[in-house]
This record gives structure tokens, C-alpha cells and sequence, in this order.
């Protein structure tokens, strides 16, 4: 079944681009030289989640959230502890397998917060954007250089930027390059790292655009990571809130904006200045994450959440996966039921 | 306030020269240094005596004449005069100072090139293969060097080529350690991770990405140890270890000369002046090397600023007339002088703040808001920075124009400044508490222990939780939102009128700014305060400012109401620019777009800064400066259309 998305773009329900499974990623651990244990960074804490084809999932977060370690493990940068990560069913990642990077990234590619930084100052455009297309998709000279033609006018840069460096370029058009080099490699899938957090506003909405238009064109899948709500609601068709490695809650944008279950999700949502009914949240002073190295047994928001009970102590909620629209919830008091 | 110049330092700096501005090549850098061009014209001039010297009409650098033993200097055809077996000492310089030369020379390649291979495979696999490299490298530097290759050259025997290994292998340390040091920043920066997405294997990434970006610390290291290198060689010469007789090396000259330093002083003197210009003339180029490549001297960290901006004569001149509000602001232009081009950033804003208002200046990166901040209480560096023209008139007087220590009871006193990063404006070194004591005690007279006690009460006041106890604790052991409270709460230490907030929330996460707003209106209420909130988040602006001022290009282009500028905006910058940010409450299908990019602030239109980039334009636009147009009391716009666009 296709169905057009609230973006308007065509998304098939029926099937997964991309499937992940119960991904757990540590930092650290192990044990020293002595046989004692070392300690470890839970980052992500069993994360589950699937895209769909066509689809822009957006994943919302605040710093120390573990959503920049997800996208990292999507496109084979980190391996995960735990978990699997697939798409259209053939395995990508799997534990104690060595990632194939090349074969990943052919079909994932990765867009960079830092424009300016993820490119190499001491290289032209040009040989930035030759890497993937002779490397990964193994292009002649003349092939190539058809191909920096039509990547370049699908980013809106003039083809004479080629031969330029990269601290000739302002931040949307380097970012815009950032874009280019994972297009090259005609990838299904596009992880992008809060592409336009380091871009001005007016910018901002250039790139945003861009990838909207880019992703009708290509037919595209998009896993966009963003810590900016107005940038999300306005892009994504799902939307997926991480709090200390876990999803706490997730739907289509339009419910979980309209009607968020979670604390934590109305949390965020009331926080956004001159937004909702122009009122801010209490000034609690709590605002601390719990610690990465001890991670609580029970629900991680509990120390922040008005709501919390003991049970919310004591053992941490699951996704909610009985709802009929779509929308999970990992509370065991969601807002929207909190009046019985 | 040392803390507050080392941010008005970094900010403007990085901010507006820091990748766009046109680059002087390294060779213009090191030729503007005297020191290092007058080494570089002695050590060109010794290579190519050195290159030549075969070819010279000189003696043969071996033949003996002993009829012609210890001539001195000027002597009838030796023009340096004769060692004691009647060589001639010119011949033997020249002869020896190739030697050196070419061994000093060969040892830096041979350790560079080590030293460099150990040092980026440590660098960029780490964990274990740093592990071994690395304790391999300390092991030899645990021992002192010159022992070192003393025993080396005692394993080999004795001999130039021995010595040229022994010398090189005792260097190997320095690269392999600067060039690691180097490699793992680069390993952590996000263009590697592009390359090994764009499908490119280890060895590839080492050779394409890395060495490129590694190769200046080589080049300066180099050019700063072969200086040492042709020393050692010389050392080890000197005790006989190097060259063998009768070969001429500078060492050996010095060591056969030494004993005769009483009856033929100029035996010896001659080859120990000839090292002295050789390494000196290598030591202050390679000094000059390194000035001109490294790129954290580029940035100016040599650059000392001055305690306050350098302000020109016209902006010194004292108020006339009743200034308006708290503090006002009128025609203030700040201008950058650098490589010859003048960047204008700050151009003629003139606005001001009422008692217990809050100002929101709002604008792009570049539009000049953080320089006018800064420029208020002279915190902009100098050089680059200076302030051409304008007033500000807080009490009377014109803050530009006072004496430094009038200005300096301003600063953290009655005017105080809250930064974007905490982190990088607290000293990691003192504990929050011991920074806010200081904070008080600048300013008022207290004993320490009523400082303290005053600096726990300004905690609890921000709402740290513990303050009594997260006094004692270093600014790295808060979370971002509490290092944040801390500078609030030293902002606050001595009851401001005025606090100037740059971007103070803009590094937070959305709920701990969300809290941190409302502190701050909360104090500004409880206060009686004045707050000049800094920002590029309209939502922001309307969460907590009373009116607001639009920057473009260092130029205020509207400056009125915040709830009338949200409804009305005058201008075609700020209506686009409302448009563009994505609201969180609805969706609002394909987002408005200003096309194009603000102008470059060393070449300036003449008329509107704006018109490239705006819908409605017209050549009248273009032709002269736009003044700005009041459309009612407290609302004025710089655009000729202001009148039509806001009906």
C-alpha cells in the first residue's frame, strides 16, 4: 500500500528500508590488565526502531541523549555491543561480525553536523567528491566527471566551485557539498547528523528545501537526527524522542506534536521559547541527566517527572506497542491517561 | 577580568576572519620577519659556499706543509691561516661545513621520516598499536641522549655514518611524539570519517588525508631540530666519534684546535664561529618556519591585546544634551584592520535601554551584534579592532572616552557581561566559588570568608541546588546549565544596572535554556535591572525582551516592539527572516527561503545592505544610504517601503 505522507512525499508502509533491533552500544568496559572490571558509557540502552521506504524519520534528543551514537552505528562508523541493524532484511551489522564498510556505504551515507570540518581543508571539492564515485562505484575519469556535473547541479553549486577549497565556502554551501559527497555514492538511505544546527536561519531553510526536493528526486530515505522541534515537525513524517539512550516515545509527527504521551516529549515541547501558550516550564533546577556509568534500573526521566510513581522506580516501562494509531509510549503513566 | 579580554579576543576573531578572509602565503609571513629573513640570507649564503666549494681556487683540504705550521689570519695565501699540520683552515671550513651540513642534514630526513611513520601509525590507529609505539618511544627518551648515542656509536665504532645513525635515532622521539599528538586531533576530526564513508581503506586515508594536514608539524620540527642535529654532529666529532682524521668536519676542527687555544687561538675560533652562524642562522628561520605555519600563532595567539579597544578621537568626545534611557548607543562604529582590508562590523547603531527593559538585538552570524556588545565596554581586541566613531553615554558620560580604571569599576560592576560558553569563560583552575569571591572582591571591600559567604547567597539566588557545596566544585565538574547559573550569578555579583547577555543560551539544550530564561527575567523582575539579550532565535526574543532590534550587515535595519515587529515587521529582512524559522506549533509546508548570502562586511554596498537579496528592490534602493524611517513613536524601519510593508 502507498500512501502519500504528511511531507507529501509517496512512503510504502508495507515494507522496511531499515530495521533496528534492540541496539545497545557501550563505550569503554572490558576488564584491565588486573582482571578487574572497567567502567562503561551505556550510550544507547536497547533501541528498536524501523524506517520506512521513502520515509523522513526524524530522532529528537537533547545532548548526551545517545541519538549522534545511533546515527554513527546506522552508517558503520561504531559497531554495536548488541543488536542488529538491517536493511530490506539483509543483515548490516551484527555483533562480533566486522563491519563491511564499503558495502554499507553504498547504500548508507552520512551528512555531517560541522560542514566546514568534515571536509579536508588541503582538498578541492573536486577530489572530495571524486572519492565516493570512484571508490564506491568504481567510475572512469570521463565518468566521473559527467557525474560531478549532475551532483553538483543537484546541490544548486555552480560546476566552477569544483576546483575550489573548502574555506571558500560559507557554512550552507559547504553543507551543501556535505550533501553532494553522500549523494555520490547513490545511496537508498541518507543519516543526517543535525545538518543545520550550525547554519544560520535563513540558511537553514535553503538546505532544508534542498533535501526535501533531493529526496523526491532520488527517492530517498532519510533517518534526520535534530535537536530542533520546528525543524522536525516541519520535516519529518515520523518522529522518534530519545532521553539516556532509550526511545521514550514515538509516532507520526502530527500525533506526537498534537498529543505527546510522554513527560519527557511535553517537556521538550513546552521548553521551546515563544512557543505553545508563551508560558515555560517551571524553573526546576533538576535538569541533570542520570549517570552514563550507572545507569538507573528504573525509568531515567523518573528524577524530573512529576508524575513518577515507585513502580517508575523500580523498573524501567517498554515501548507500549498495543496502541492501534501508531504512537508508543515507554510510560507507565502517559500524560494523556494521567486523569484516572 | 583577564578571563573576560581572552573571550572578546577569541570570539570576533574566529568569528570574522575565520576562513573567509584572504590568506598571506607563508613565504610573505616569514620574509616579514627581519630575524628570520636574515637567517634565511646567511644559511642560503653557507650552502652555496658549500655547494661550490669543489670548485673554488682553495688548497687541497688534506695537504700537510709543515714548514707552514699556525699561520695566522691574512697570512700570504691562506687567507685563514694554517692549522698545525700547515693545512689551509679555509679549505678545511668550507671542506667541514659540507660535512655537517649534509650529515646534520641527512639526519633530520632520516629522523623525520621514522620518527613521523611511528608517530601517525600511533596517532591514528591507537589503543594498542599506540601503546607499544609510544612506550617504545619513551624508553628511548628515558635516556639521557647524548649517553645514548655515545653508546650507539660505541656499538657501530666509530665513524660519520655511525654517527649519522646514532643521531638520528636519538631524534626520532621528537617527531614521533609531535607528529602523534598531532594525528589523533586529526583522527578525531570529522573528514576522516567522510573518507572512510567515501569507501577509502586505512592506508589510503593515512597517505591522502592525514599526511597532507600533518606535514607543516613535520616541516617546523624539522626546521627546529636540524639546527640541534648539526650541533650533536659536532659533538660527537669533538670527542673523536664522528669524523675520522684527516676527513674536516666542524666538530673534529673544534676538538684538534682545542688544544692549542693558547698559542693559536684562531685555530679554534674559526670552525666555533662557523657553527655558531650555521645553527644560528638555521635556529631563527626555524623559528621564523614555525611563526609563519603554525597555525595557532596564526590565529593570533601571539598577539597580545590591549586592556580596551583602541578608540579613534571622534568616539572619545563627551555627551551632549540628556541621554536617553540607561544606557544609550548612538552612531557606534567598530571597524577590524587586517591585512590591509577594513571590515566594517559594526555600523552606526544607535538605540538605547530603558531602566528595567529588555533589549533584544537579533541577527545572523556576521550581522555585527556580538562586536556591538563588546564594543560598549571596549572588550573588543585590539589589534585587530578598533572604534572609529560613536557614542555611549551611561551616567553622563561617554564609556568610550573614560579613563581605563573608571572603565575598569564599570566592568562586572554596575555593566556586566554573561558569555555564550561558560566553559571557556570560567578558569578551569579555581573553583566557581573562589572565581565568584573574586568577582566581589574586585569591586567591593570584604574579607574573604564574607566574600565566600556572599558567593554561596548569589548561588542559591541562580537556584543551585547544594550551593554551599557546589561552591567547591571546578567548573568541569558542572553540567553546562550550572556552569551557565555560575556566570549569571557572577554577572550578578555586584547588582548591575545593566547586563549584557551574548547568546547566553544558544550552547544549551532546549529544556535547560528554557530554565535559564526564565532565571533570567526572574532577576532582571527582582532586580530592577536592564538586560541586553543577544540573540538569533526569534523565539527567544519574544519569550523574554520588551523590544527588539534587527541587525543586518552591522547596520540595526528595525528596531521596535517585539509584539508589533512579530505582527508587523517593516522590514523585507525581518519579515523573511520570521518566515524562515519553522515553528513547532504547525506545519508550514515548504519553508521561505532568503536567498543568497549577506554581503562581506570589507566591501560594503552604498545603498541598502539588504538589496541584493530582497524581493521588492528598486534602483533607488541602491543609490544612497537608507536612513531609518520612524513609522510611529517607538518603531522605526531602514527601508524606503518600510510605510507600504507594515500596512
Amino acid at each position: 500500500m502507498t500512501m502519500a505522507t504528511e511531507t507529501g512525499a509517496p512512503v510504502d508502509t508495507t515494507k522496511t528500508a531499515l530495521q533496528v533491533t534492540d541496539l545497545i552500544k557501550q563505550f569503554g568496559g572490558g576488564r584491565s590488565l588486573l582482571g578487574r572490571p572497567l567502567p562503561a558509557v551505556h550510550a544507547v540502552r536497547g533501541l528498536s526502531f524501523e524506517v520506512r521506504p521513502g520515509e523522513i524519520l526524524g530522532i529528537v534528543g537533547e545532548s548526551g541523549c545517545g541519538k549522534s551514537t545511533v546515527a554513527r552505528m546506522l552508517v558503520g562508523l561504531e559497531s554495536p555491543t548488541e543488536g542488529r541493524i538491517t536493511l530490506r532484511e539483509e543483515p548490516l551489522a551484527e555483533p562480533g561480525k566486522p563491519i563491511k564498510r564499503t558495502v554499507l556505504a553504498r547504500k548508507i551515507q552520512y551528512v555531517f553536523q560541522d560542514p566546514i570540518s568534515s571536509l579536508n581543508p588541503r582538498k578541492t571539492i573536486r577530489e572530495i567528491l571524486s572519492a565516493p564515485l570512484y571508490y564506491l562505484r568504481g567510475m572512469t575519469e570521463s565518468q566521473r566527471a559527467e557525474r560531478l556535473k549532475e551532483l553538483m547541479a543537484a546541490v544548486n553549486l555552480r560546476p566552477e566551485f569544483l576546483d575550489r577549497y573548502p574555506h571558500e565556502f560559507s557554512g550552507g554551501q559547504a553543507q551543501r557539498i556535505g550533501i553532494a559527497r553522500a549523494l555520490a555514492a547513490e545511496p537508498e538511505v541518507l543519516v543526517l547528523d543535525e545538518p543545520v544546527s550550525a547554519l544560520d536561519v535563513s540558511v537553514q531553510a535553503q538546505v532544508l528545501n534542498l533535501l526535501q526536493d533531493l529526496r523526491r528526486q532520488f527517492n530517498l530515505t532519510y533517518v534526520f537526527i535534530s535537536h530542533d522541534l520546528g525543524v522536525v515537525r516541519n520535516l519529518c513524517d515520523r518522529v522518534a524522542v530519545m532521553y539516556f539512550g532509550r526511545i521514550v516515545e514515538t509516532g507520526s509527527t502530527r500525533a506526537l506534536f498534537d498529543n505527546p504521551q510522554h513527560h519527557y516529549t511535553r517537556l521538550l515541547l513546552d521548553s521551546v521559547p515563544g512557543a505553545r501558550d508563551g508560558t515555560l516550564p517551571d524553573e526546576a533546577a533538576n535538569a541533570e541527566l542520570p549517570d552514563p556509568f550507572h545507569p538507573p534500573t528504573g525509568c531515567a526521566f523518573a528524577p524530573r517527572c512529576s508524575a513518577a510513581s515507585e513502580q517508575c522506580r523500580q523498573s524501567d516501562p517498554e515501548l507500549d506497542t498495543r496502541r492501534q494509531d501508531g504512537q508508543q509510549v515507554a510510560c507507565y503513566h502517559p500524560a494523556g491517561e494521567s486523569a484516572d | 577580568m583577564s578571563r573576560f579580554m581572552n573571550i572578546s579576543n577569541a570570539l570576533p576573531l574566529a568569528r570574522w576572519f575565520g576562513h573567509r578572509h584572504s590568506r598571506t602565503s607563508p613565504l610573505q609571513l616569514l620574509l616579514r620577519n627581519r630575524l628570520a629573513a636574515a637567517g634565511l640570507i646567511v644559511l642560503i649564503a653557507v650552502c652555496i659556499l658549500a655547494l661550490i666549494t669543489p670548485w673554488l681556487p682553495l688548497h687541497h683540504p688534506n695537504q700537510t706543509a709543515l714548514g707552514n705550521r699556525l699561520l695566522p689570519p691574512g697570512s700570504d695565501g691562506h687567507l685563514l691561516g694554517t692549522d698545525h699540520l700547515g693545512r689551509d683552515i679555509l679549505a678545511r671550513i668550507l671542506w667541514g661545513t659540507r660535512v655537517s651540513l649534509s650529515v646534520g642534514i641527512s639526519a633530520t630526513l632520516v629522523a623525520a621520516t621514522v620518527g613521523s611513520i611511528l608517530g601517525i601509525l600511533a596517532g591514528y590507529f591507537g589503543r594498542h598499536v599506540d601503546n607499544i609505539l609510544m612506550r617504545g618511544i619513551d624508553m628511548v627518551m628515558a635516556f639521557p641522549y647524548i649517553l645514548l648515542a655515545l653508546a650507539i656509536v660505541a656499538v657501530l665504532g666509530p665513524g660519520l655514518l655511525n654517527a649519522l645513525y646514532a643521531i638520528a635515532i636519538v631524534n626520532i622521539p621528537f617527531f614521533a611524539r609531535n607528529v602523534r599528538g598531532v594525528t589523533v586531533t586529526l583522527r578525531n576530526r570529522e573528514f576522516v570519517d567522510a573518507a572512510l564513508l567515501s569507501g577509502k581503506g586505512h592506508a589510503r586515508i593515512l597517505l591522502t588525508e592525514i599526511l597532507p594536514n600533518v606535514l607543516p608539524v613535520i616541516v617546523i620540527t624539522m626546521s627546529t631540530t636540524v639546527g640541534w642535529m648539526i650541533l650533536e654532529t659536532a659533538g660527537l666529532s669533538f670527542l673523536g666519534l664522528g669524523a675520522q682524521p684527516p676527513q674536516a668536519d666542524l666538530g673534529s676542527m673544534l676538538g684538534e684546535g682545542r688544544r692549542l687555544i693558547s698559542t693559536a687561538p684562531h685555530v679554534a675560533t674559526i670552525p666555533g664561529l662557523m657553527i655558531f652562524l650555521l645553527v644560528m642562522s638555521i635556529n631563527l628561520l626555524g623559528d621564523g618556519v614555525r611563526d609563519a605555519l603554525d597555525p595557532r600563532l596564526k590565529a593570533g595567539a601571539l598577539r597580545r591585546p590591549a586592556a580596551r579597544t583602541r578608540t579613534a578621537p571622534a568616539a572619545r568626545q563627551q555627551p551632549t544634551g540628556e541621554p536617553k534611557g540607561l544606557l544609550e548607543v548612538d552612531n557606534l562604529r567598530t571597524e577590524f584592520h587586517l591585512d590591509g582590508q577594513v571590515h566594517q562590523a559594526v555600523n552606526g547603531p544607535t538605540f538605547h535601554i530603558e531602566p528595567g527593559e529588555c533589549l533584544g538585538i537579533i541577527g545572523e552570524s556576521g550581522s555585527g551584534k556580538s562586536v556591538t556588545a563588546m564594543s560598549l565596554l571596549g572588550l573588543v581586541a585590539s589589534p585587530p579592532g578598533i572604534i572609529q566613531n560613536g557614542q555611549v553615554n551611561y551616567q553622563r558620560q561617554n564609556l568610550l572616552g573614560v579613563s581605563d580604571p573608571v572603565l575598569r569599576g564599570y566592568r562586572g560592576g554596575e555593566l556586566a557581561y554573561i558569555f555564550q560558553d561558560p566553559l571557556s569563560t570560567l578558569h578551569p583552575l579555581f573553583t566557581v566559588g573562589d572565581q565568584l569571591v573574586e568577582a566581589l572582591r574586585a569591586h567591593r571591600p570584604l574579607s574573604y570568608r564574607a566574600a565566600w559567604q556572599e558567593a554561596v547567597r548569589r548561588l542559591e539566588e541562580v537556584r543551585m541546588p547544594n550551593a554551599a557545596r557546589r561552591a567547591k566544585s571546578y567548573p568541569h565538574q558542572l553540567s553546562g546549565g550550572m556552569r551557565q547559573r555560575v556566570s549569571i550569578a557572577m554577572a550578578l555579583a555586584n547588582d548591575p544596572q545593566l547586563i549584557i547577555a551574548d547568546e547566553p543560551t544558544t550552547a544549551l539544550d532546549v529544556t535547560v535554556q528554557a530554565q535559564i530564561l526564565k532565571l533570567l527575567n526572574r532577576l532582571r523582575e527582582q532586580k530592577q535591572a536592564s538586560l541586553m539579550f543577544i540573540t538569533h532565535d526569534f523565539g527567544v526574543v519574544k519569550q523574554i525582551c520588551h523590544r527588539v532590534a534587527v541587525m543586518y550587515a552591522g547596520e540595526i535595519v528595525e528596531i521596535g516592539p517585539v509584539e508589533e515587529i512579530l505582527a508587523r515587521p517593516a522590514h523585507p529582512y525581518t519579515r523573511r527572516l520570521i518566515g524562515c524559522v519553522p515553528s513547532v506549533d504547525y506545519e508550514g509546508g515548504r519553508l521561505a527561503e532568503i536567498p543568497g548570502l549577506p554581503p562581506q562586511v570589507s566591501n560594503l554596498p552604498v545603498g541598502c545592505k539588504f538589496a541584493d537579496r530582497c524581493d521588492q528592490v528598486t534602483d533607488q534602493c541602491r543609490a544612497a544610504p537608507i536612513e531609518l524611517d520612524t513609522l510611529n513613536e517607538r518603531h522605526q524601519a531602514r527601508c524606503i517601503f518600510a510605510r507600504e510593508v507594515s500596512a
